[in-house]
């Protein structure tokens, strides 16, 4: 899938991969000590640059603060 | 305010719909996503629940009546939750639109729930959405609470169909690593069976005191 910055999707493939098959062979299986993080970093770093860009940083920091959605409970 | 609802049964496990659903984008039902990006993915140590944020912009279907009202933009941002909890069995996202809150709030609820059918396990999706525009009681208002959930109710039927084609490619690569597993366990079973019919020729060779390798 498409990445909001073509310039990310590379990027973005990598980590989809990595993080699919993480979820499937040790995640689903019981091992669930994060993966992928290094392609994660450098994959958000690209996508952030993008949302700035865009001007969606502060509509995502508005609805961070407004719906943190921060456990299971959250929504309806 | 209004309230919509909709649920579909898949008959495949909470495993593979749950896989199929984190990579249900692209497919052939959901032209209208145009992206889809991930903010934040986190592992909770103390109970292994996964946490995702999303971001996923989508091409806006408003009616052209509210486009006339309404400075309504081509492309609309949504950012999603999710949290996955592996011991529960349980998947629960929870989606609210970032672009045009100061007319409407869209707030959208989807679980997957596992449940025993006669056929083996299955998957519930059930998907609520509710819709506030601000103004409650103006013409306007009702509009944009109509359009939108008219919008939701037609992309849920597209989303189950999508989900359902990108379960049915997830199993065929299943079964097609399946077959390349069977057929890689085939090939070490040859390779063994020729080393040792090699080994022992070459011990034969040994005992005859010739080099038979």
């Amino acid at each position: 899938m498409s990445s909001i910055s073509p310039e990310c999707n590379d990027l973005k493939k990598t980590y989809d991969d990595c993080f699919n098959k993480w979820y499937a062979t040790k995640f689903l299986q019981g091992d669930t000590t994060p993966a992928c993080e290094e392609i994660f970093t450098l994959y958000r770093a690209c996508i952030w640059r993008a949302i700035k860009e865009k001007n969606l940083d502060t509509l995502i920091a508005d609805a961070r603060k407004e719906k943190p959605f921060d456990t299971p409970d959250a929504g309806q | 305010m209004k309230f919509t609802e909709n649920q579909y049964l898949f008959s495949h496990p909470f495993s593979t719909i749950t896989s199929a659903n984190f990579q249900k984008y692209p497919n052939e039902h959901s032209s209208h996503v145009l992206s889809v990006d991930i903010l934040s993915r986190s592992v909770d140590p103390q109970t292994s629940i996964l946490r995702s944020e999303r971001l996923v912009s989508v091409k806006q279907s408003a009616p052209a009546l509210l486009r006339r009202l309404l400075p309504i933009p081509e492309i609309a941002y949504f950012r999603e939750v999710s949290f996955l909890d592996p011991r529960a069995k349980s998947f629960k996202a929870i989606s609210s639109n970032l672009s045009m809150r100061a007319i409407v709030d869209v707030e959208e609820t989807c679980e997957l729930i596992p449940q025993q059918g006669a056929e083996g396990t299955e998957t519930v999706f059930r998907q609520r959405a509710e819709v506030s525009a601000l103004g409650a009681l103006s013409y306007a208002a009702r509009l944009v609470e109509e359009a939108a959930v008219a919008s939701f109710n037609a992309n849920s039927w597209k989303g189950r169909m999508g989900l359902e084609a990108v379960v049915d490619k997830i199993v065929k690569e299943a079964e097609g690593f399946q077959q390349t597993v069977e057929e890689l366990e085939a090939g070490l079973r040859d390779m063994e069976a020729g080393l040792k019919e090699g080994l022992e020729a070459g011990i034969e060779g040994l005992r005859k005191g010739s080099v038979g390798l």
